[in-house]
Parts: structure tokens; C-alpha cells; sequence
């Protein structure tokens, strides 16, 4: 197994920038929807510290997280396989052997291109999902592995 | 076609589409976005019509969307053949860079609507395998582009495809009949297939819209005392028509076959459908055998491949499927379709992990005495059944209910089983629904190993295992086991 690599570092502050932003935008008026009902059934008050907490939880998740998704996160180019784990709760490892990967996307969205970062998405026959993608790689870093990806392991069977 | 050389586009050989994709795009385009917003035409319309000034802001917002989109895609879009692969880029704000190794071509497609003719253009469409959308699509090149294009992905393919060629066995000289499915059986397959859930979902729904719609109707017929129940057979007994009346208009006269090239199922009152299935690209097979099939000694198999096999908007659907098959001969059937899978029957069963085993047991136990309880506390009384709640309170029905899902979940541990040959993964799950996945360790695209927070706890570990026709899931395994699979099949 060649060592497990990590991604680069810059990837948690993305993510927090992603998280803070789906937490203010996406759940906070959900919340808010949440705190009008419980204040109606129950009290004010009670409404009130209700959607105090989940808008702190969701912050401090949105802050704290992505440093344990990233830590938890790592990737190994093998000869003969790519190997990518990932999950803080429910983890997960996915072995891609070289010679079933179909084609491979460089991802850059416009902060990820601003950090000089970019996703690397390793697609195979087996569906509509990618089998592994590895989010948090220096522009560099996944136009190489890219391309060491796709270079065609000789004598191979895609298994289709 | 030049491999990666300069062009008049670009010097590192990027070109684009042709400035006529302007046009030959905005009208797909707008007709998909009008199509994704009917509700809001319906209002439109429904408010007034379009001569309102705010409802042609809409219009012209709509149609300025679609102008944007194709713009944008135009502006965006290159794309270059370089080191034998055809490579794309696109996209403003989130930009996409493809690469598509040709070897990896199902299927590659020129196609022309009358916009194209006009303009003497072709659309490249580029599939690769185990996706519905496409691969890599060139909606407006000149037509000797696209061909030069086409040939050059081709020659590459052909290439790495001779290079990696290796010798096959012999295939059978003549066609032989493997399987053939009589009256009875498909009849048998349509009573089996039957989804009592369904009926009852359609029942309860009768429930509540017929009080409201025909008031008069329901209060004559329907209240009465044991109308219910009658009701609720009559829509059990239509689901069990139908799905009869279905299997027999799909299957009948089913006979699946081997060719020199590969196997054939042929099948179909109405649509007659003649699958042709390569040697060697069978993917998974399904074998579903509930209990009720079971019962009756059959089971049923669905064959997949690594094409979509749906057009846009549809299911997916399994490539071929032999509807009944006597048990004593599911063995030799799926030898023809799985080469070695005969042998696999010496190999022993191996159990889920102990602890997976009490999960089972515990979940559905827990689950089904929540779901009681709650029903006999808050919804039955609110139902008017005051009288079911007197005569079985929540607690006693919660208990009942409880232990009989630990039963279902014992009989469902004690069907959760796996065995791996040197060629084959057999995965098996489920009691009532019992299926069995088989598939060729030849054909595994990506092995994953997964475990949950309660999981972790019960060091218990799945491994998922896709092929390009779908996936097995091994039943919870120690960590032992869990990682001797992952192991052997390439993780």
C-alpha cells in the first residue's frame, strides 16, 4: 500500500465558507418556519432557545467539522488500484482498480479555482455516481493525479 | 484529425463548436425549459394570458435564460484529441475537464435533426458504459470533423482493444435451448409478482376520497358493516389480475437460449422482445425468490448487463429476465448465464456476523413495537377505533407486535449468508423477500468497505461491491471476514 496522502489543507476553510453558508441560507429559514410553530404550541421562550441552539450547533458544526472531515480523509495511488477513505461517522474505503476507471473530471468551482483548488471525480462502469472523488487538491496535485490516473494500464480489462 | 495538433482555434489543438450550435441549441434548450416550468405557463394563462406586461416579463425572462445557457455552453465548450483521448472542457462558473479513453466507448453516435441538416452540422455523442446521460456530447461540429473525429476514437479503441485480446473458449456450434417457460408458469410468476401493498395503499386511498367525493355513495354502500373488508379483497384481488395479466402479455412464450455469440431470451405476447446478451459481458444476475415462489418451487432471475437499457424518463430495467425457473434447475440455468457458477453450490454458506444476527433481530423489533404502540396510543383513538384500543391497549399491542418482529428479523438473519468462489460473489438477504445477487469477481468496477457509528460499536463492517450492472451488499461481517472479502476482491 503506497502511503495514504491528505488533501490540502486549505480544502476545511472551503468548507466551512460551505457550511456556514448552507446553515445561514439553506436551514436557517426552515428554523425559523420550526421556532413560529413552537411558539405557537408551546411558548416564545421556548421557540426562541430552540432556534438559538440549532442556528449554534449548526455553526459550530459548520466550523468543527470539516477539520474532522479532513483528518479523516485520505487517498493512495497504488500500481494497480486507487484507494479513497472518508467519513467521520460512517467510513468509508473505496479500492477503484486502474484498469476499470472509465474517464476522470477535474471540478473547479469559482472559490475553488480563487483557493487553486479543484475536485477530482474517478468515474467507472458501475453507475450513475462517481465511485470515488477526492474534493481539496491543489490545482497541481489533480491535474497529476489525473493524469497518472488515466495513463491505460497495459493488457487491462475495463470488466465491460 | 491530427492527434493533439495545432489548430487555427488554439495552438495547444483546442477547437470549439461551430457558431451555428448558437442556434441549433436554443430551441432545445428553451422547449426544456418551458417544458421544466409548465406549472408556471399553466398560471400564466390561467391569470390572463400572455398579454399582461408582468407575464411577458416571465416569458422574456424565460427566454433569456435559455439564451444565456446555450451562450454560455457555446463560449465555454472545447474539446481536443490528444494523446489519443478526446478531452472536453466547459462550464463559466463550475468548469468541467473530461477526458474519455476510447477504450472505454459503448457507443459512439452522429446525429442529425433538421437544424443540423440546415446547417450541414452533426451532433457527436459519445456513451460510455453504466451512464444514462452522456459521456462526452458535441452538439454542433462540421460534418467532416465529426467524422474524422469518430474515426480517430475509433482506430484508438480498436487498438488497445486487439492489444488486450485474449483467446476465448469455444463457443456452442449451434443454438441451444436452456429454458423454456410454459403457461402455468408465467401465470405463476404474475400471482407472485402481486404487491399486496399496493392494493392496500389504493384501498386506503378509496378510504378517504370516497366519503368526500360521493357522500351519498359511500354512506349507501361502503359504511356498512363489513363493506370494508370486501373492498380491501376486491383490491387485492385486482392487484393479483393485474400483475398476472402483466407477466403474461411480458413473458409469454419465453425461452432463453444459448448462441455461438452469447445467450438469447426471447419473450412477449404483443412486443415480441429479443434480447441478444454477448458471451462474457453478463454483469449480475438476481435471483427473487419470495416465499410464496418458493412455495410453489420457483424462482425467478433477472440478468444484467452493463448497458442502460432506458430511455430518458423511464426505469431502468434489467437486461434479460427468465421469469420462473423450477429451483432444482436454477443451479444449471445459471451455469449457462455464469460459466462456473455450478461448481460454487460445493462451496459452503458462510452466516452474517453473531452480532449482525441480534441487530436483526432487535431492529425490526424495536421498529414494529414503536409503530404499534404509537398506533394503538394516538391514531386509533383518533380514528374512532376507541373500541380496537379498549380491547388491546398500546402496551399489549406494542409487545405482540415486537415479538413478532424478532421473529421476522431471526428468519431474516438466519437467510443472510454470503460465499465467494474463486470466479463468483454470492450474496443472499431476506426471508420473505429472499434475494440472491450473484456476480463475477471478473466484472467488479469498485469494492468499498462501510461502518456506521453502531457499527463501529458492534465491530461489525459491510462491504459494498459494484459492478456495472448494480451491486451486491454483503450481509454485517466481523472485521475478520469483512476485510478478507475487501481483500479479495481488490481492495
Amino acid at each position: 500500500m503506497s502511503a495514504w496522502q491528505t488533501l490540502d489543507p486549505r480544502v476545511t476553510w472551503l468548507w466551512r465558507a460551505q457550511g456556514v453558508l448552507r446553515s445561514l441560507f439553506g436551514l436557517l429559514p426552515v428554523w425559523l418556519g420550526l421556532g413560529v410553530g413552537i411558539g405557537v404550541a408551546a411558548s416564545p421562550r421556548v421557540a426562541v432557545v430552540s432556534v438559538l441552539t440549532l442556528v449554534t450547533l449548526s455553526v459550530v458544526q459548520s466550523v468543527v467539522w470539516p477539520e474532522l472531515a479532513w483528518r479523516a480523509f485520505g487517498y493512495a495511488v497504488r500500481p494497480d488500484a486507487l484507494v479513497v477513505r472518508q467519513g467521520v461517522l460512517w467510513q468509508h474505503t473505496v479500492t477503484i482498480p486502474r484498469n476499470r476507471i472509465q474517464h476522470v473530471d477535474l471540478r473547479q468551482g469559482p472559490v475553488e479555482r480563487a483557493l487553486g483548488l479543484g475536485t477530482l471525480v474517478v468515474y467507472t462502469a458501475a453507475g450513475l455516481n462517481a465511485d470515488g472523488s477526492i474534493p481539496g487538491l491543489s490545482t497541481a496535485d489533480a491535474e497529476r493525479l489525473r493524469d497518472e490516473l488515466i495513463a491505460t494500464a497495459p493488457h487491462s480489462d475495463d470488466g465491460v | 484529425m491530427t492527434d493533439g495538433a495545432a489548430t487555427a482555434d488554439d495552438p495547444a489543438g483546442w477547437k470549439r463548436l461551430e457558431p451555428a450550435s448558437l442556434v441549433i441549441n436554443l430551441l432545445p434548450d428553451l422547449w426544456r425549459t418551458l417544458l421544466a416550468g409548465w406549472p408556471l405557463l399553466l398560471a400564466l394563462v390561467m391569470r390572463g394570458g400572455v398579454a399582461e406586461l408582468a407575464n411577458l416579463l416571465v416569458l422574456a425572462g424565460v427566454l433569456a435564460s435559455s439564451l444565456a445557457r446555450t451562450g454560455i455552453h457555446f463560449a465555454t465548450l472545447r474539446y481536443r484529441y490528444a494523446d489519443g483521448k478526446l478531452q472536453i472542457e466547459s462550464g463559466l462558473f463550475g468548469r468541467r475537464h473530461r477526458v474519455i479513453d476510447p477504450a472505454r466507448i459503448q457507443n459512439l453516435e452522429l446525429v442529425q435533426n433538421v437544424f443540423h441538416r440546415a446547417f450541414h452540422l452533426v451532433e457527436l455523442r459519445v456513451e460510455t458504459a453504466g451512464e444514462t446521460g452522456r459521456a462526452g456530447l458535441l452538439s454542433a461540429l462540421s460534418v467532416a470533423e465529426a467524422e474524422a473525429l469518430r474515426a480517430a476514437l475509433q482506430r484508438s479503441a480498436e487498438a488497445t482493444r486487439a492489444a488486450r485480446a485474449t483467446p476465448t473458449g469455444e463457443p456452442p456450434a449451434e443454438l441451444e435451448e436452456i429454458e423454456r417457460t410454459g403457461l402455468v408458469e408465467v401465470l405463476g410468476h404474475g400471482v407472485t409478482q402481486a404487491r399486496a401493498g399496493a392494493a392496500m395503499v389504493v384501498y386506503g386511498l378509496s378510504q378517504e376520497i370516497l366519503p368526500t367525493l360521493y357522500p351519498a355513495f359511500y354512506l349507501r354502500t361502503l359504511s356498512r358493516p363489513g363493506a370494508g373488508p370486501i373492498l380491501l379483497l376486491v383490491f387485492l384481488s385486482a392487484g393479483f389480475v393485474w400483475s398476472v395479466v402483466g407477466s403474461f402479455v411480458r413473458h409469454y412464450g419465453f425461452v432463453l437460449s444459448r448462441t455461438p455469440v452469447g445467450l438469447r431470451t426471447v419473450a412477449g405476447l404483443f412486443t415480441r422482445r429479443r434480447v441478444e446478451v454477448p458471451a462474457g459481458k453478463v454483469q449480475l444476475v438476481r435471483i427473487d425468490a419470495s416465499w410464496l415462489r418458493r412455495l410453489m418451487g420457483y424462482a425467478s432471475l433477472q440478468i444484467e448487463t452493463a448497458g442502460s437499457n432506458a430511455l430518458p424518463g423511464e426505469d431502468r430495467v434489467a437486461e434479460a429476465s427468465v421469469p420462473m425457473v423450477p429451483d432444482a434447475l436454477v443451479p444449471f440455468t445459471l451455469d449457462a448465464v455464469l460459466p462456473g457458477y455450478a461448481a460454487s453450490d460445493a462451496v459452503p454458506w458462510r452466516p452474517a456476523a453473531p452480532a449482525a444476527r441480534v441487530r436483526l433481530m432487535l431492529e425490526p423489533a424495536a421498529r414494529w413495537g414503536a409503530l404499534a404502540w404509537l398506533f394503538g396510543r394516538y391514531v386509533a383513538p383518533s380514528l374512532g377505533l376507541s373500541g380496537l384500543a379498549h380491547a388491546a391497549p398500546s402496551a399489549v399491542t406494542a409487545v405482540v407486535f415486537a415479538l413478532a418482529g424478532a421473529l421476522a428479523g431471526w428468519a431474516d438473519a438466519q437467510a443472510s449468508a454470503w460465499k465467494r468462489t474463486p470466479t463468483l460473489l454470492v450474496v443472499r438477504q431476506g426471508f420473505f423477500s429472499r434475494v440472491t445477487v450473484v456476480l463475477p469477481r471478473a466484472k467488479v468496477q469498485s469494492v468499498r468497505i462501510v461502518q456506521g457509528p453502531v457499527q463501529r460499536v458492534l465491530g461489525l463492517w459491510r462491504v459494498h461491491v459494484r459492478v456495472a450492472g448494480g451491486r451486491a451488499i454483503s450481509p454485517e461481517l466481523d472485521e475478520h471476514d469483512a476485510r478478507a472479502l475487501f481483500r479479495a476482491l481488490g481492495g
